[in-house]
């Protein structure tokens, strides 16, 4: 089955792509004609990739995007963007875009209405409400997130809603909540612009966030000192201009930051009055352990610390005791700013919590925390992870505004924000993606509790780790109903038995969020082509639809529908209608409502308006008493966060302990899910390059991406390929205990891994690398590691032919 | 073997070495000729100078090998001698046709025009700083034409410019797009006949008019008067093209309480 792998899905995708391209409007493949520009209008939107939330300038003329500008306005980017951003007008214009409905009939996509559709959907669900799940993104705007939220947790009283983001940032959250009491970064970008030191964990920002990567270096440009520390598994792009590279083992992060933590305690260089002022300690439990752990003494956690001298962590690391010395007496020295910044190399990990927070005890252990400069900073790979994920908290254990399901009070408050009757929330949390996944491929015979899936923004039929197991098994189960909706045919509408063509970017309203709180707004720019329409209206005319079906959970108290939304003259306005959905702003309607809600957590927004004038603000945005809107750099500091009680310099006013204090955690050090061994003797690593974003259902519908990255590939040591006599270019397998996939070999590439170490990038829908990644994960967060298992490499008998 | 005989079989030698050569020039001069204004793929990526014995490349390996420039020869392309910057006479002789084509050429490594031009030769993967060495200051040598840069240096090239393609990974195919994005305009408004033309671009990215408009700049794009240096006494950039934000500025965030004391 597996050898075939790659053959089968060749021949699916064109098959489905045949069977789209069959119903496609005649003409729908030929360039559009040249416009020259005269009549061309410019209006502003976020970039629509990666979570550092540039803004463009969208070039409108005659309906169609014809070009893009870096926005001068944008406090982000100033002007510059990457070449994903500057091409980011063509996503709209791949030849293939799905127009319509299609239905899975036999081995064949027919079209159907789009009220068929809506009507297959709601009927699948009213079957057994229960058993229906919502897969959703941190590319969704917040108002998606928000309208599909309410509809799963509000309306159907179900919690089975996760977003891609669990694959991502999941280890992040609980990195934050563990240590903060709430989730999200304090500090912010223009802490780059003040920091002495940037210290990379396990992180390639010169690729993954270019933007804000030229933001650091080009201060050298200017004459500026700042130094930049990557620790990583290997040398990439953002080394080459780094000061100190610091390579580390797999997982060897644990032990680098418990190290630094080692050392700090026992040469006495850490901050005390910052620790005695605003730190705990804390640990997991023996047994049963939780998110929150237990308190532990500062003695106990010195003692337990101790363990990680720098020659235990030279031997679990990698990294000589000389560069873990010197990243303790950076971190002693209080006169530096310190800036971490980190993203999927620790959050995709199983042991994400735990760096994760260890990474923020460092920073809290030394006092470095909470001035210009001194952060540390977990970014984000989604446009709207934070926004739309994290802030609506489309998890399957979370309610909007940093709210949980399984408390009683976060319930009732968002049950009285819904005007929903009591009790109409489930508190039992629904399957995190991994579980969620495994449950609708797994028979119901043998227990599999989802039978059908809703997919929107997303593409888990690439993104899923071992493909074979949570994905792929769904082929031949007929009683699974896949639905997807997208722009494009991707690697999960192969399996899809509905796909829905959506709307994409500046074809429809959207807010989102990104890594640094802030919070943007863009306008409807041009119309989506053929029958493409919003995900959002998707989900409310499904909620209408079950309405008219006469599902309970779709009116409110007083019997109003869930989506109630009036005009300005107070009449209902039929938004479940597609010709009268843009006759309101349905995402300002939603966000005013949604906005009620983030005040608990102190991550107040703006009136919808007020973003309309920004280019992005950063929450909380507080109202001042002229009545002007103020948002929020540094959190949790004196010197900017209103939330701070006046005089002090620091308060930590979610802790969990409820003193204003944040958690100095210790974890030990424990092994990856999976090592190289004599049968798999390599690392793998899986990651991105620049070029590319994601699963590249979007860039590699660009030309000009496209011809730069064309296909995934495998980076290997000159010395490994020497040895197993592979030629560069030469394609090889690579297999894992869990499948195989075939690439051709880059050495000396854009990356270079050490000996006994492979990267591929997962951009590529022709070669699944997570076909071969492991599917263990952290145990608090759910988030799977796809930063290291055990693969080897096989010559293949016409490697040199493929090519 | 006297004497006379050493000289006259050096001279043998030497005669045969010369005649090789001049034969190869003569094949490589007429052969192989890269049409005008075409860049040539100049290396693939860095290639490591070998320690001590160099040992040879198998023959089975050699169609497979990374070939390209040692770090020497790449460091010193832009130190080669130029051939002379034309005759500023002679740029009076460029051509409305000349500014077509070069334009025509120009649009195929863009998107749209105001777009980043991708690269259309080999780079090294990891080290973009080699950039400056021919665009920092612009070069032509023979038809191979590096264009100064059009905006202020930025450290990470690879940014916003990406090459296409790597050679090690060659193969691909795309789904396509249908984007059709605005084209360069193929001139600036006068007020009258010998006015100054208006710059007809934005000029975001583009502060640097001598990358395209100097001398080591596109022919029929050329300026005709490279003596005169400050470009914008007389060509007027204009607003309505500057991507002017169609919404309010962003409400005023300088209010914070931000201590002066060094914080």
């Amino acid at each position: 089955m597996i050898q075939a792998d790659r053959r089968t899905f060749l021949k699916l995708a064109a098959m489905s792509a045949a069977s789209a391209a069959a119903h496609r409007a005649e003409g729908r493949t030929t360039a559009l004609p040249q416009l020259d520009g005269a009549g061309i209008q410019w209006h502003k939107a976020p970039c629509r990739f990666c979570g550092t939330g540039c803004h463009v300038q969208v070039g409108v003329e005659a309906g169609r995007v014809v070009a893009i500008a870096g926005d001068r306005e944008a406090e982000v980017n100033k002007g510059l963007l990457c070449v994903k951003g500057y091409h980011v007008g063509m996503v709209l214009y791949g030849k293939d875009r799905l127009t319509q409905p299609l239905l899975r009939r036999g081995d064949q996509h027919v079209p159907i209405s789009w009220d068929e559709a809506i009507d297959v959907i709601a009927r699948r669900i009213v079957r057994a409400p229960e058993r229906f799940a919502f897969y959703g993104s941190g590319q969704w705007t917040i108002p998606e997130g928000y309208a599909a939220q309410k509809l799963m947790k509000g309306g159907l009283s179900n919690n089975h809603i996760d977003p891609n983001a669990r694959l991502c940032m999941a280890s992040a959250v609980t990195g934050f909540l563990a240590t903060y009491g709430v989730d999200e970064p304090a500090g912010c970008y223009d802490d780059l612009d003040a920091c002495d030191v940037v210290i990379c964990w396990g992180n390639n920002p010169a690729e993954m966030h270019p933007v804000l990567f030229s933001r650091i270096v080009d201060r050298r440009s200017r004459g500026q000192r700042v130094r930049l520390i990557d620790i990583g598994t290997r040398r990439t792009r953002t080394t080459d201009q780094a000061d100190n590279y610091l390579e580390m083992k797999p997982h060897g992060d644990v032990a680098i930051a418990l190290g630094i933590l080692a050392l700090l305690r026992a040469q006495g260089s850490w901050d005390r009055s910052f620790v005695d002022k605003h730190c705990a300690f804390r640990a997991l439990q023996a047994e049963n352990t939780t998110l929150q752990g237990e308190a532990i003494t500062f003695e106990t956690w010195s003692e337990r610390i101790a363990a990680y001298t720098p020659d235990v962590v030279e031997r679990l690391a990698g990294i000589s005791q000389d560069d873990l010395q010197m990243l303790a007496k950076l971190f002693a020295d209080r006169s530096l700013r310190i800036t971490s910044l980190w993203c999927m190399g620790v959050n995709q990990h199983t042991m994400g919590t735990a760096v994760n927070s260890l990474i923020h005890g460092v920073h809290l252990f030394s006092g470095h925390f909470g001035r210009p400069g001194d952060a540390p900073t977990s970014l984000t790979g989604q446009p709207s992870a934070c926004g739309t994920v994290r802030e609506v908290g489309t998890l399957a254990h979370a309610l909007p505004g940093g709210r949980l399901v399984a408390k009683p009070e976060h319930r009732a408050q968002c049950e009285e924000a819904w005007n929903l009757p009591e009790g109409r929330i489930n508190p039992k949390p629904g399957h995190h993606t991994v579980k969620m996944w495994e449950q609708f491929t797994t028979p119901a015979a043998d227990g599999g509790d989802i039978d059908t899936i809703f997919v929107q923004v997303t593409n888990p039929g690439q993104t899923l780790p071992n493909l074979p197991l949570l994905f792929d098994r769904k082929q031949g189960q007929d009683d699974k109903f896949l639905i997807v909706a997208d722009a494009y045919p991707t690697a999960t509408t192969r399996l899809a038995d509905l796909i829905l063509p959506a709307a994409m970017w500046v074809e429809k309203n959207g807010i989102f969020g990104n890594s640094e709180r802030r919070t943007q707004q863009w306008f409807k720019m041009v119309d989506p082509p053929g029958q493409a329409r919003d995900d959002c209206w998707m989900t409310i005319a499904i909620a209408h639809r079950l309405l008219e079906l006469g599902h309970p959970g779709m009116k409110d108290k007083d019997g109003r529908f869930l989506f109630h939304v009036e005009d300005e003259q107070g009449n209902v306005v039929p938004i479940w209608q597609w010709e009268h959905y843009y006759d309101v702003n349905v995402d300002k309607a939603l966000f005013e409502e949604y906005r009620q809600l983030t005040r608990m957590k102190h991550k107040d927004l703006a009136p919808y308006e007020e973003y309309v004038k920004a280019r992005g603000l950063r929450w909380p945005v507080v109202q001042q008493p002229d009545g002007s809107w103020r948002e929020t750099r540094f959190r949790f500091s004196g010197v900017d966060d209103p939330y701070v009680e006046q005089g002090r310099d620091i308060q930590f006013y979610h802790s969990v302990t409820g003193d204003d204090r944040a958690q100095v955690w210790f974890y030990p050090a424990n092994p990856p899910a999976e090592s190289p061994d004599g049968e798999f003797p390599f690392w793998l690593c899986t990651g991105r390059v620049l070029e590319h974003w994601h699963t590249g259902t979007m860039t590699r519908r660009i030309p000009q991406l496209l011809r730069a990255v064309p296909r995934a590939y495998v980076e290997m040591h000159p010395a490994d390929a020497r040895d197993l006599s592979i030629a560069n270019g030469e394609f090889v397998a690579i297999e894992s205990r869990r499948g195989r996939v075939e690439l051709p070999v880059w050495i000396e590439g854009r990356g270079a891994p050490p000996r006994g170490s492979l990267f591929i990038p997962f951009f590529d829908e022709t070669a699944l690398v997570n076909r071969i990644t492991i599917d263990a994960y952290d145990p608090i967060s759910k988030q799977p590691d796809y930063k290291k298992c055990a693969v080897r490499v096989r010559r293949l008998s016409n490697g040199n032919a493929v090519r | 073997m006297s004497e006379s005989q050493r000289i006259r079989s050096l001279q043998v030698l030497c005669a045969v070495v010369i005649a090789g050569a001049l034969t190869g020039l003569i094949i490589g001069l007429t052969g192989n000729r890269l049409p005008p204004h075409e860049v040539g793929v100049l290396a693939a990526p860095r290639v490591e100078e070998p320690k001590g014995v160099i040992p040879s490349t198998r023959y089975t390996e050699f169609s497979r090998r990374t070939h390209g420039p040692n770090a020497g020869f790449s460091s010193r392309l832009s130190s080669l001698v130029q051939p002379p910057l034309p005759d500023p006479r002679d740029l009076l002789d460029q051509t409305h046709e000349q500014k077509l084509d070069s334009l025509a050429r120009r649009s195929k490594r863009r998107a749209y025009n105001g777009a980043p031009p991708v690269i259309p030769h080999a780079i090294d993967q990891r080290t973009p700083a080699a950039c400056l060495s021919c665009h920092g200051s612009g070069l032509v040598i023979d038809r191979i034409r590096a264009p100064v840069m059009s905006h202020e240096p930025y450290a990470s090239c690879t940014q916003c410019h990406v090459e296409n393609r790597p050679a090690a990974i060659a193969s691909y195919s795309g789904e396509g797009n249908r984007f059709a994005g605005i084209p360069a305009p193929t001139s600036g408004e006068r007020a009258w006949t010998g006015a100054p033309p208006s710059i007809p671009h934005a000029t975001h990215m583009r502060e640097n008019c001598l990358s395209c408009h100097g001398l080591t700049g596109w022919p029929g794009m050329r300026t005709t008067h490279p003596w005169r240096l400050s470009c914008t006494q007389c060509h007027a950039p204009q607003a309505e093209l500057e991507q002017a934000p169609r919404f309010v500025h962003a409400p005023d965030v300088s209010r914070f309480r931000i201590a002066a004391d060094g914080l």
